[in-house]
């Protein structure tokens, strides 16, 4: 096909400005409908992820009815065996739960009357959280990790007396320890001494104690299901209130409903969006099927001109082809501007969605196009336009 | 110059209810340099009979044949494109090309270089009567007589030794009718060309050379 031949066909395109810009529309609107759906699935498959990723969800020990409140009173043993210290027992619970809180509190003989509190992390007591004002400072070189392990550490209020560095405690069992001091807590709070949670009174012992309260975070939000059926398996329960207390067997409150409900949303979301995609990209190629079909359908008469003037079908089949390929390209390369624009950005899945509707929208035309193969060229000369 | 001739020519229209013979066995050969008209009432097969001369099509039976060859034995895209052009009432013109673009439209397919292919359709339509001025312009802002010109004008450009008209006069006045007819004549006369016509028109047939009158798709 010569470049001259083109070159008026591309002027004709343009000559017929209202019919191309249509297609060139079609194929436009098609390729910036395909990537802004793409850009809300990838949004939402990015909240999904999110969601699921950075969702904190906690659990809360309570008895086996289920009371949340009060004083919990199980055996630290069962801390053990959420943070993983009692693996040897076949406890795996630390495969699935993290950040294990837990706080228990005695009334010391001396310093007489003061507070003293076994805790797993500085969250494990509310009363040293910032928003309530206070404040924890750990000497040089000493940091909050110190707290899971069994060292004889303490962090005091101010109001506590201290002997070259340590405090003196006695409980109600009447045993004396001396308490290395590795920071101080400031603020409202008076009379209270904390220490690790599995601090032994003496090197080699260890003491069972009851927990006042209990809470740890779900390690893996992807295996939650697994993780609740693993906690659920044999010391701790669904809560129920028609559970009886038995002092062997807690009860776990898993706080996952926001957390569920906010899968439920953005799934349901997704799921409608990809339904639309296809549906779109069906809708899209068909409009641009038929818009391309009867285009050329209606070009029948200088299709035959052609034929008459000594055109070959192939020569007229390609030149069809190719003008609409040119429509169409240039409809997904403007859409394509508008969409990055609107977007930000292109994926490669919105691109191939694109094509997959300029290329229905172009099978339309070719079909239409192998029409010209079908031209009765003796009935040119019907005087009807 | 080379011939045309027709040979027993026969064709049928068939569609699932009828066989209608548009053609019923003619016989003619046709000379360059003169100006045929064929006549006969509406229905007589004279349309039919052109388009089977213009390689549109090739006869149910018998054969039209150009310089010696069967059209049905010869490329007939290219025995449209270099021998035989057609003119039709309608004009049949691209709508979306100029006036100089329409002339040199069978020069593009023929792969001429534009310019070479733009400078013949000027001098071709200057010589039916279209000037410089319209050249740029489309058909649709042209009147029927000179769409008809650039129609010939683009026959002149194919350098086709044979010139099929089929009512050429039909969608004009009687002025523009005899231009047209008298540009059909000098080319025949002054240019050697085989003008065949097909009309209506007793004054277009009046013009003509020869006058073939067709009854029941013969010449009678």
């Amino acid at each position: 096909m010569s470049f001259s031949l083109l070159s008026v066909t591309f002027k004709a395109l343009c000559r017929r400005w209202v019919a191309s810009l249509l297609l060139v529309a079609v194929a436009a609107a098609g390729t910036v409908s395909a990537i802004i759906l793409n850009g809300l699935i990838l949004r939402q498959e990015e909240a999904l992820e999110n969601t699921i990723e950075n969702t904190v969800i906690s659990c809360t020990v309570t008895d086996p009815m289920g009371t949340i409140g009060g004083k919990l009173g199980m055996l630290s043993n069962f801390v053990e065996m959420l943070d993983g210290r009692r693996r040897e027992n076949g406890c795996l619970l630390d495969d699935y739960v993290e950040n294990v809180r837990a706080l228990s509190e005695t009334i010391l003989e001396e310093p007489k009357g003061n507070s003293f509190r076994r805790i797993l992390s500085l969250d494990s007591d509310p009363l040293l959280d910032p928003a309530n004002g206070t404040k924890v400072e750990f000497f040089e070189g000493e940091t909050e990790e110190i707290f899971k392990s069994r060292e004889q550490v303490c962090i005091i209020t101010s109001d506590i007396p201290t002997f070259d560095g340590y405090a003196v405690i006695s409980g109600p069992t009447g045993e004396k320890v001396r308490l290395r001091v590795i920071g101080t807590v400031s603020g409202n709070l008076k009379g209270i001494i904390y220490c690790p949670f599995f601090m032994p009174y003496s090197e080699g012992t260890s003491v069972a104690f009851y927990t006042d309260s209990c809470s740890f975070d779900i390690i893996d939000n992807r295996k939650l299901e697994e993780s609740k059926a693993a906690i659920y398996e044999e010391h701790f329960v669904e809560p129920n209130p028609a559970n009886k207390a038995d002092g062997l067997t807690y009860g776990v409150v898993v706080h996952d409903e926001a957390y569920l409900k906010n899968l439920e949303e953005i799934n349901s979301t997704l799921s409608m969006l990809r339904i639309l995609l296809p549906a779109l990209i069906i809708i899209c190629g068909c409009i641009g099927f038929f818009a391309g079909f009867l285009m050329t359908k209606g070009r029948i008469r200088e299709f035959a001109t052609m034929r008459c003037i000594g055109m070959k079908k192939t020569q007229i089949f390609f030149l069809v082809i190719g003008e609409l390929l040119f429509l169409a390209a240039f409809g997904m390369f403007l859409g394509g501007g508008i969409g990055f624009i609107i977007e930000g950005n292109l994926s490669p899945k919105a691109i191939t969605d694109s094509a997959i509707i300029t290329a229905v929208y172009i099978i339309g035309t070719a079909i239409a196009a192998l029409r010209i193969v079908r031209i009765n060229i003796m009935k040119l000369s019907n005087k009807e336009e | 110059m080379n011939s045309l001739s027709a040979k027993d020519v026969f064709y049928e229209y068939r569609n699932s209810f009828q066989t209608v013979k548009a053609v019923n066995g003619i016989s003619y050969d046709f000379e360059p340099g003169r100006v045929y008209a064929v006549v006969g009432v509406s229905g007589s097969g004279k349309t039919t009979f052109l388009s089977l001369l213009a390689g549109l099509d090739i006869p149910t039976e018998g054969k039209i044949e150009f310089d010696g060859n069967a059209t049905s034995d010869i490329d007939r895209d290219n025995y449209r494109l270099n021998h035989v052009s057609v003119i039709y009432q309608n004009f049949n013109l691209f709508y979306h090309l100029t006036v100089l673009e329409n002339a040199a439209y069978p020069l593009y397919v023929k792969k001429m270089p534009k310019a070479a292919a733009e400078e013949l359709a000027k001098e071709k339509l200057l010589k039916v009567g279209i000037t410089e001025s319209q050249f740029r312009r489309l058909p649709n802002m042209l009147s029927g007589g000179e769409q008809q010109r650039v129609a010939i004008a683009r026959a002149l450009a194919c350098g086709s030794e044979i010139i099929l008209a089929d009512e050429p006069t039909g969608n004009l006045d009687s002025k523009n009718s005899r231009n047209i007819v008298e540009i059909l004549k000098n080319l025949a006369h002054d240019e050697n060309r085989c003008v065949i016509i097909v009309t209506h028109d007793p004054s277009v047939a009046e013009a003509a050379d020869i006058v073939l009158k067709m009854e029941d798709g013969a010449f009678e």
